[in-house]
């Protein structure tokens, strides 16, 4: 489905991503662990349409997606999950998801279709339906970060790339998050989660990649790098 | 006797800031979302005010129609300047595009004063009867620029709060990084954005300009009067400029009625600081993010 090749991404002066290859299959769930400052954010970014690679090819069901704006992007299937939630905080939760299915420029809203689509991911976030008309900012963190997650699936990604859900989390939040994206990946929704907590994100994704100053040092299935010395020392805390 | 004197001044302000809230408005939403100072903002007004001064005398139309070709040209104007200025330097530096339309401010006085010369220009509407309420007096014009005045603001309001277009607007101006994110077509609001800020001050320079004599340097003292308003608002609020627009409005009319029209900037500009002193990020201020 997703398909990164040998990615290498500058920023003025920083190499921070150097020759990365990263596949996630369809339907398929891949996490990418690494430190802080490893290069994580600036892959998505890339994907995202939101960076200009400086080489290396990023194709989506064999559609090359560099060089196309974020916009057009999104039509093909790929949503993002931005770390740290970036909520429209001044704006009603309903405001906020209406944003995230209406993005075309329109001057008539699809108010049917939304409401449609609201319904089907009403049964992910039990309890969205009574905050509707609550102004964002003012949700706790683990609420703001499942409205972030809703918001992103109202334009009924493929695709969806999550950039550290569960930072400043409780834990009970966390296994939230968890349990909600373990339920989408049930359902078909390919998935590549950032995460910094390494454990959780390897519990629960079939294969992973850790970047590590740019590069990929190790990749494979999730279970057995759960096991794995080297991770377990440096992301584990074992 | 002195109450009528009280309401008379607060109808001049009323009027007064209603003009400053349509300016002050659309500069709040030009700098809120794009995160552009437009220095040329006040130029826009006082072009729509001789497009429609030429429009009446030059080509004969009647009033309301010159008034929406003033409009329509003025909007058509700053769209092109918008996209052949402002957004090709909005990825630059933001001092470039403070510069430009502070040198596109520049251009667009100089051009009327070769064109019109610096002198008055008076418009005749047909509404240059007078209103009689008791003691009170009220132009007819006066009462079409609150009127219409306040349906535009009330039209911004829902087309802000009720739009797809409109939240876009609002959710672009909070996290432009995470309007991006979700697909919205930036761009788009920018060009959008600037055409509805340009739009405001045409309305509101087809409204006021019949007030008084014309001038080319009408334009640069509504760019300082917006700013100050939009400063006192909060940066980039657009109900803030509305509210704060009025509010200015009233204060001036207020102490050129009791004190003196001479005092009526210092007046303004002394509220505009203690406003900042006791609130830095104005009465409705989030501040400016990051
Ligand atoms: N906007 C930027 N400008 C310059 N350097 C950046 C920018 N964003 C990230 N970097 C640098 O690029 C590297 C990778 O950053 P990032 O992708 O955010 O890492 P991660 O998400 O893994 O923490 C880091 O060295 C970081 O300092
Ligand atoms: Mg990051």
């Amino acid at each position: 489905m997703l398909s990164i090749d040998n990615l290498i991404v500058n920023y003025a002066q920083v190499e921070a991503v150097r020759g990365v290859s990263i596949f996630v299959g369809t339907g398929e769930m891949v996490a990418l662990i690494g430190a802080n400052g490893a290069g994580k954010t600036t892959v998505l970014h890339s994907v995202m349409g939101l960076l200009k690679p400086k080489a290396g090819t990023i194709t989506l069901k064999g559609e090359n997606l560099v060089g196309r704006p974020s916009n057009r992007i999104l039509d093909l299937g790929v949503a993002l999950v931005p770390e740290g939630r970036q909520l429209f905080s001044h704006l009603t939760v309903q405001e906020n998801l209406e944003v995230g299915y209406g993005r075309k420029f329109r001057m008539r809203f699809d108010r049917k279709g939304f409401q449609s689509r609201l319904e089907k991911i009403d049964g992910y976030f039990p309890r969205i339906g009574e905050r509707l008309n609550q102004i964002a900012g003012t949700l706790s963190g683990g609420e703001q970060q499942m409205v972030a997650i809703a918001r992103a699936l109202m334009s009924d990604p493929d695709l969806l790339l999550l950039d550290e859900p569960s930072l400043g989390l409780s834990p009970l939040m966390m296994d939230t998050v968890i349990a909600l994206l373990t339920r989408l990946h049930g359902e078909g929704m390919a998935i590549l989660l950032i995460e910094q907590n390494a454990r959780a994100a390897l519990r629960i994704s079939q294969r992973a990649y850790v970047l590590d100053s740019g590069r990929t040092t190790l990749d494979g299935e999730a279970r057995p790098l759960l096991n794995d010395p080297r991770i377990q020392q440096a992301y584990l805390g074992l | 006797m002195a109450f009528n004197i009280l309401l008379q001044q607060l109808l001049n302000g009323l009027t007064i800031g209603v003009g400053y809230a349509l300016v002050a408005g659309g500069l709040a939403a030009i700098f809120g979302i794009m995160r552009i100072v437009n220095f040329a903002h006040g130029e826009f007004f006082m072009i729509a005010g001789y497009v429609l001064y030429y429009g009446m005398s030059v080509l004969g139309l009647p009033y309301f129609a010159a008034a929406a070709l003033a409009i329509v040209a003025v909007v058509a104007f700053g769209y092109l300047i918008q996209r052949l200025t402002i957004e090709p330097l909005m990825e630059t530096d933001p001092l470039n595009t403070l510069l430009a339309t502070f040198a596109l401010s520049l251009f667009m006085f100089h051009s009327v004063v070769v064109i019109s010369g610096s002198g008055g220009r008076t418009i005749d509407t047909p509404f240059d009867g007078v209103i009689t309420l008791g003691n009170v007096i009220l132009t007819e014009q006066k009462l079409l620029v609150m009127v219409a005045g306040v349906i535009f603001l009330g039209l911004l309001a829902v087309f802000l709060s009720h739009t797809p277009v409109g939240k876009q607007m609002r959710a672009t101006a909070e996290n432009r990084y995470a309007a991006t994110v979700l697909g919205i077509d930036v761009k788009r609001i920018d060009r959008f954005t600037f055409g509805l800020g340009i739009a405001l001050a045409a309305v509101a320079g087809v409204l006021i300009a019949p007030l008084t004599p014309l001038v080319p340097s009408v334009g640069t003292a509504y760019t300082l009067k917006a700013f100050a308003v939009i400063v006192l608002g909060g940066m980039g609020s657009i109900p803030g400029a509305i509210i704060a627009g009025v509010g200015l409005g009233m204060v001036e009319a207020l102490t050129a009625g009791y004190l003196s029209s001479a005092w009526k900037d210092g007046v303004a500009f002394l509220v505009l600081i203690t406003v900042l002193l006791t609130r830095p990020n104005g009465l409705f201020g989030q501040g400016v993010a990051h």
